[in-house]
């Protein structure tokens, strides 16, 4: 026998409520819908710090895994879970806050740093290897490129005092309309996608993610 | 000479000429004029028109990684709001890294140098999990979802806390970011419910797309990358390390421009090698 509520609408109906409960107070004031949906967004901090601790299991598992299966890349893994736990360790114990703060700063801080660092760098032979004048195309990109380039540095202000004028153009008008149109098209396309979860046409939001990666 | 050869530069000159236009200009400062733009005025002004004890909330959403861009940036915004009387609120909603960079810009301004106090005129909340919830959550009420500060210490025995109770009460939010959604999420959740002023600073890879919300007047100005920095720092009279860096950024992008400029005189030289051989290039 079927029922009118089956195991997809439950969801689906959790979805409606509490989606209502947030979307309303951001429209019109109802007292006890503000007070739920603060209430509610309060709620989801904590859970967000839960989903790192559930993050912080998984890589533990999966890492283990690989270490006991000697699967290829698992000396990494080690690495990987012995900072892992370094880092838990220094956190959670009382007292050893200068040491996690010195191992971060010292470490991952200046790691960090040098790619980025490196990032820049690989950028100047990608700016030579990639800026190839081929097509219309690639002769406007490379032009704006070059005058957005001219202008932001002091020293093409000083070869060249229009540059800024011309940069400002770019930027202000064949930029900003493009990036508004996409902008509006991202918005457009979150409101259907919350539409369609809320009427619960969108399966994998449901969980139902077997179905669509078997068809796909 | 073969044209065509320009294309095939080995890419370890360019590394050398890199390194050479970022180290010459440190050890030896050109000192080029530095133009101020409207943008950056703008950014200025906002911060200069902070009503008498005012409070700022100041988001440093970003890592080690863009810390060079950063972090000059939120020394000079730290510098000004310190001259001013004005509570500064730090929290950031990106990462753990980010209380630790508030840290190493304190230590670098100084707070007992202009006579501030922390718990008083300043305060770190640290890192707050939850993204786009979190900073909802903030504006709702940020006693409910705040009990402690960076250090442990709850709020209710800092006297800047009582001043900030709901997005209501920010006179200005700083955003300092290095992902094109954060900017975005205080416009969503603070500005649109509660009107509050956004301003700020962004790497230059995310400046571009956040044009339209500067234009819109949604972004009181924001300033782009150091670029923007080295400005800020000339327009507020407190030249620090963005003007220092603005001759190698100058020798940079003259390196960048060199290199675009000779690869495609060697893509010429094969066009014009084609059409005299017949060959495709």
């Amino acid at each position: 026998m079927t029922t009118f509520i089956g195991k997809r609408e439950i969801p689906v109906i959790i979805v409606v409520i509490l989606s209502l409960v947030m979307i309303i107070p951001f429209f019109i004031v109802v007292p006890a819908l503000n007070v739920a949906s603060t209430e509610i967004q309060r709620m989801l901090v904590p859970i967000a710090g839960f989903a790192l601790i559930l993050g912080g299991l998984n890589v533990t598992l999966r890492n283990a895994m690989k270490i006991s299966k000697r699967n290829k890349g698992w000396p990494f893994s080690i690495v990987l879970l012995a900072t892992f736990i370094f880092f838990l360790v220094v956190t959670l114990t009382p007292g050893l806050e200068m040491l996690y703060t010195t191992a971060y700063v010292t470490v991952l801080g200046k790691v960090n740093e040098a790619i980025m660092a490196l990032i820049a760098v690989f950028m100047a032979t990608m700016a030579y290897r990639g800026f190839k004048i081929k097509s219309f195309e690639t002769c406007l990109f490379t032009l704006s490129c070059l005058i957005v380039m001219i202008a932001n540095a002091p020293i093409g202000e000083a070869v060249w005092a229009g540059a800024p004028d011309v940069r400002n153009w770019i930027m202000d008008y064949p930029n900003m309309a493009g990036m508004r149109a996409l902008n509006i098209g991202i918005a457009l396309g979150i409101i259907a996608y919350g539409i369609r979860t809320m009427l619960g046409r969108e399966r994998i939001a449901l969980g139902d993610v077997e179905v669509k990666v078997k068809k796909e | 000479m073969n044209l065509e050869s320009l294309q095939r530069i080995d890419s370890r000159w360019i590394f050398l000429a890199f390194l050479l236009a970022v180290a010459i200009p440190i050890v030896n400062p050109i000192g080029l004029p530095l133009k101020i733009s409207d943008n950056t005025k703008k950014v200025y002004e906002a911060v200069e028109r902070i009503p008498d004890g005012g409070v700022v909330v100041l988001t440093p959403d970003f890592n080690y990684d863009n810390k060079g861009e950063l972090q000059p940036m939120m020394e000079a915004f730290l510098r000004h709001l310190f001259l001013k009387n004005v509570k500064v609120v730090s929290v950031s909603y990106y990462g753990a890294a980010s209380p630790l960079l508030m840290e190493e810009a304190m230590k670098s301004v100084g707070l007992e140098a202009y006579g501030k106090k922390y718990g008083v005129d300043f305060v770190n909340l640290g890192y707050l999990a939850g993204d786009e919830t979190a900073v909802a959550a903030f504006g709702a009420n940020v006693h409910a979802l705040v009990k402690v500060d960076y250090y442990g210490t709850s709020i209710s025995q800092l006297p800047i806390m009582e001043r900030l109770r709901t997005a209501k009460d920010i006179d200005l939010e700083i955003s300092l970011s290095a992902g094109m959604n954060y900017p975005e999420l205080y416009l969503r959740q603070w500005q649109t419910t509660y009107g509050t002023k956004v301003t700020g600073g962004s790497v230059g890879l995310i400046y571009a797309p956040l044009i339209p919300y500067i234009s819109s007047g949604q972004l009181l100005g924001y300033l782009p990358s150091m670029r923007g920095t080295a400005e800020y720092e000339l327009l507020s009279r407190r030249p620090a390390s963005a003007i220092v860096g603005m001759d190698s950024q100058s020798l940079v992008h003259l390196v960048f421009i060199v290199a675009i400029v000779i690869c495609n005189i060697g893509v010429l030289g094969s066009y014009l090698k084609s059409r005299r051989g017949g060959a495709k290039i």
